[in-house]
């Protein structure tokens, strides 16, 4: 840099000290500063940037000293007391534009609020443990069956764990739900199996005692457990001695050996915890544990998970010659936020919009309104006002326009957040492990944004009339003559680009609306109505007998049935929207399948003759079952589901008679005796499987823990005690849990859908009002503005047309050019929601009509109203004003 | 006794007591007496010139004609009670060494 480039700068600089010292001694501080930098730059370039910084403070400590003393500070207090008493009257006496104006800031701050909390604590807080982001979670996958996640295998787990090179540790856990008995009760509670290291894994130290020992994760190690910290405050009052205490799990009494604190109920929400004690030795074991491994430091997923692959290598020559299900790996965290990840972007973008249209807004209706006060500015500073006291009695009014506004959309924010995460708690949607609390760090950048806003566009004319030379101001603003042309296209365009995010809101709105109803339009498969579902588990300790197991159920059942008020009742393994039982068969007829070809995985469900009807699930063809099937010495049967059908005989009308077997060389074949409609096991917005049901005699061993379905004539839940009475009768300790109806565990499923669509659809609501008193704002300051010009236009013999059609015409069109390339915006941006949609194409013919007339109509009404006050002026009036 | 003066204060009144000497000069001759370690920064600089001349221990040299070429600068000279100033200043710096010096020996 040149001493010249310097000079240059470091004039500039001066604006940051007192204005006296600049005017009167600029060039002089140049030299001396250049003198100081000239000496520092013998000392390398650290000690020019230090001189630098040392001129700039010293600048901005001059301004400190150069403040006034004390007594006009003083002086200066009272100045703003009175500033803000003249502005509260100032906004009082407009009530429009203050409420106006507030309540844009309100709700442009209230939707952001929201938002951003949810999605800070869902994907920008950490995790709840130490050092999380270096925790994975691991899974297995077999594209081959058609799987995603296939569920962990023990011995492939064990392989791992001795192979593995870039883990500091990993376990499993398996999710379990146990009948806790003691005097106080038969109770359902949640929990989890885990391995020894689980606990340490995630870096979560116990409250109470001790976790799991290695010794205790052994097959045949004494029954010990983990409580979680609710379970000891809610069940054992949060007494210190409770370890060592023992706890009746399924009938067996287990010892208390430890309590973890409330972020070790993860991922669900467990209430105790069991060693796994798993066999690697034991062959055949299920697919069924998911996975958490803490990489080493500095160690990326991707080299874990090549290292995981080349440990699970001895897997594919042994076991699994034909490498179907292999190994992978992912952040813990977005394993648990997946399904959030498009919505919360969506909804994200959504609120920006909501608060760059509440900000333009704002900033709309502040330059109007400090263009119409152009004139009370020339009278204040013609009668000696003093510019700094004027610009700072704007600011002070403009700074309680942003506050009263930041306040009121804090508080609101805060009461939609609580009410939105209220509402979804009981789905259980949101993850247990987050705490959606209200966010400081967001709500301060809401304010600041907003009141930034405010204060610039109330500030920047005040500026120009401030500052313009008196005589312009007082002529231009005098008798209210119009605005500059200027002035005018400013407005209209800052209308303009509002009405055009309003639209990508309103069509994005639209149709997550409609894909929302085109959800719940689909046919679940069985009738949701009069439903009552609950499920019982059958401790293997007292129903360890297949023969025991199976006459509960049928007596359980009989007495439903023959209950008034039921029209039928049933047992089922897996009712709709809950678990899920894999495997892979045979069809009769057909060559083995090659190495290599895909083999769909299929769903397998277990249910009595009486299912069916409960569930209110059609017959396609063939028969459902009857009492007899599946009892001994009777032939195996099987009903398949259509999609069943339809994959492994496509070309065939009839299937009933067809015979199908497990995988396996001497597995006997299994006779289909009827096609039942297809059920959306997994949700109405999943694919459907190939699906089948057992005969509960036939799969005994399958029927511990069974979902009771009953069918009443009445309301379904006020059936619940009776149910409750029935069960007691058979087995006093048997505890009922998930009861619930048929028909609010389908609207569970659609929650989340059901959440973000109704939010983005307030928010599309909230542009459109926003954009609507944008309009309604600056045409009503523009019409007050041209009284004189329409005076002069009536008197020349205008008529009430024209004059609409002038004031109204120009900012019209501009919001006309505004909605159609806001449309368009819409139709090109809409494929961004992807899987949101569900199949509704972003160029939805209907929504973007719906979207069209409604701007539109907002547009021409938010005109008409200031347009046709200005048709009825009397002009011998407004020309004497 | 009088309250202490701001320390650049003091230099400036030390420097002017050498001469009329314009803002560049002073800040020179401050760093050069005080070895380097007091920069006396622009604004620091003409703030204390206005702070000391508004005080009335110096004074604003209007059109000194002097062989320099640089008639845009303005030179400052010490008052009379700019003067009587830094002799009052130094007389109190001079007792507080002083005082210091016998306190340490007494103790030694």
């Amino acid at each position: 840099m040149t001493d010249a480039d310097a000079r240059r700068w470091y004039r500039r600089l001066l604006h940051l000290g007192p204005r006296r010292l600049r005017d009167r001694h600029a060039d002089a501080m140049c030299d001396a500063f250049l003198d100081v930098r000239r000496d520092a730059r013998a000392d390398g370039r650290l000690a020019v940037a230090g001189v630098w910084m040392h001129a700039t403070t010293d600048l901005l400590r001059a301004h400190w000293r150069a403040r006034p003393s004390r007594h006009s500070r003083s002086r200066t207090a009272i100045m703003i007391g009175s500033d803000i008493r003249l502005a509260f009257r100032t906004l009082r006496h407009q009530p429009f534009a203050t409420g106006l104006l507030v309540l844009m800031l309100t709700l442009g701050i209230a939707a952001n609020v929201v938002v951003f909390s949810l999605v800070s604590e869902l994907f920008i807080k950490p995790f709840p443990f130490p050092d999380s982001t270096r925790l994975v979670y691991i899974n297995e996958k077999a594209p081959r069956w058609n799987l995603d996640e296939t569920g962990i295998n023990y011995p492939d787990f064990a392989q791992w764990r001795k192979a593995a090179r870039a883990f500091e540790g990993m376990g499993l856990w398996g999710s379990a739900s146990f009948n806790l008995s003691d005097d106080r009760g038969a109770e359902r509670v949640e929990g989890g199996t885990i391995t020894f290291d689980y606990f340490t894994v995630l870096g979560v130290k116990p409250l109470l005692g001790r976790t799991f020992t290695e010794a205790e994760d052994q097959p045949k190690a004494p029954d010990v457990a983990i409580v979680s910290e609710s379970m000891w405050r809610d069940r054992f009052g949060a007494a210190t001695d409770v370890v060592g205490k023992t706890i009746r799990l399924n009938g067996v009494p287990f010892q208390i050996v430890g309590v973890m604190p409330k972020i070790a109920e993860f991922p669900s929400r467990a209430a105790v915890w069991l060693p796994l004690k798993e066999d690697p030795a034991t062959t055949n074991q299920s697919y069924s544990y998911s996975g958490v491994g803490r990489l080493k430091p500095g160690v990326s997923i991707d080299s874990a998970e090549q290292d995981l692959l080349l440990a699970h290598a001895p897997v594919f020559d042994t076991r699994d010659k034909e490498r179907v299900v292999s190994p992978f790996l992912r952040p813990l965290r977005a394993n648990f936020v997946r399904d959030f990840r498009l919505m919360a972007s969506a909804l994200s973008a959504a609120v920006a919009l909501l608060l760059i249209v509440a900000c333009a807004n704002v900033a709309a209706v502040m330059l109007a309104r400090a263009i119409a006060r152009r004139r009370e500015m020339g009278i204040r500073l013609a009668i000696g006002a003093n510019r700094a006291r004027l610009m700072r009695q704007l600011l002070v009014e403009n700074a309680m326009l942003a506050a009263l506004g930041a306040a009121a959309g804090l508080v609101l924010g805060r009461w939609a957040l609580h009410l939105l995460v209220d509402s979804v708690a009981d789905a259980q949607i949101l993850p247990s492990w987050a705490t959606f609390n209200f966010d400081w760090r967001i709500a301060a950048f809401a304010v600041g944004v907003a009141a930034a806003t405010a204060l610039l566009f109330g500030w920047a004319p005040a500026l120009h009339a401030v500052r313009g030379n008196l005589r312009g101001a007082m002529n231009d603003a005098s008798s209210g003559s119009t605005i500059s042309p200027r002035g005018r296209k400013t407005l209209t365009t800052l209308v303009a680009a509002e009405f055009m995010i309003a639209a990508v809101l309103f069509v994005g709105g639209g149709l997550l609306v409609r894909a929302f109803i085109n959800v719940r339009h689909i046919d679940p498969g069985y009738r949701a109505d009069h439903a009552l579902m609950f499920s019982i588990a059958l401790p293997r300790a007292s129903y360890g007998d297949d023969a025991k197991r199976l006459a509960f159920w049928q007596s359980l059942t009989e007495r439903l049935r023959t209950t008034p008020g039921v029209e039928a009742a049933g047992v089922v393994s897996c009712p709709p929207l809950s678990c899920h039982w894999g495997n892979f068969y045979r069809i009769e007829g057909r060559p083995p399948l090659k190495p290599g070809e895909s083999n769909p995985v299929v769903l397998g469900r277990v249910a009595d003759h009486g299912y069916f009807a409960a569930m209110g699930i059609r017959l396609e063809a063939g028969r459902f079952f009857d009492q007899r099937d599946g009892a001994d010495k009777t032939p195996p049967v099987v009903i398949v589901n259509e999609t069943f059908a339809r994959t492994f005989w496509p070309d065939q009308n009839n299937v009933v008679g067809k015979r199908i077997a497990f995988n396996g060389p001497d597995s006997p074949w299994i006779t289909v005796i009827g096609v039942a409609h297809d059920v959306k096991h997994y949700g109405l917005e999943r694919p459907m499987r190939p699906g089948l049901y057992f005969p509960i005699g036939l799969m005994t061993e399958r029927a511990g823990t069974m979902a009771v379905v009953v069918r009443t004539t009445g309301e379904p839940d006020a059936f619940t005690p009776t149910a409750r009475g029935i069960v007691t009768q058979l087995d006093p300790t048997l505890p009922l849990y998930r009861i619930n109806t048929a028909e609010r565990r389908l609207a569970a499923s659609m929650q989340t859908r059901a959440t973000y669509s109704w939010m983005l659809g307030v928010f599309a609501g909230l542009a459109l009002l926003l954009a609507l008193g944008g309009a309604y704002g600056v045409t009503s300051y523009l019409v007050t503005q041209r009284t004189r010009e329409i005076g002069i236009r009536m008197a020349l013999g205008a008529r009430a047309n024209d004059i609409m059609r002038a004031v109204a015409g120009g900012s019209f069109a501009a919001i006309g050019v505004g909605v159609v390339s806001g449309l368009g915006a819409a139709v090109l941006t809409g494929g961004l929601l992807g899987d949101l949609l569900f199949g509704v194409s972003p160029r939805d013919p209907m929504i973007l009509s719906i979207a069209a007339l409604t701007l539109f109509a907002a547009a021409v009404s938010a005109n008409w109203i200031p347009a046709r006050r200005a048709a009825r002026m009397n002009p011998v009036a407004t020309l004497k004003t | 006794m009088t309250a202490p003066l701001k320390t650049h204060w003091y230099y400036i009144l030390m420097s002017l007591a050498g001469g009329d000497r314009h803002g560049l000069a002073i800040a020179r001759d401050v760093k050069q007496f005080s070895a380097g370690r007091v920069t006396l920064w622009p604004a620091t600089l003409y703030g204390s010139l206005e702070d000391l001349a508004d005080a009335g221990w110096i004074a604003e040299l209007a059109d000194r004609d002097l062989p320099d070429e640089s008639d845009r600068k303005k030179f400052y000279t010490l008052t009379r009670a700019g003067r009587a100033t830094l002799d009052a200043e130094t007389r109190r710096l001079a007792d507080l060494v002083k005082l210091a010096r016998s306190l340490s020996r007494r103790q030694t």
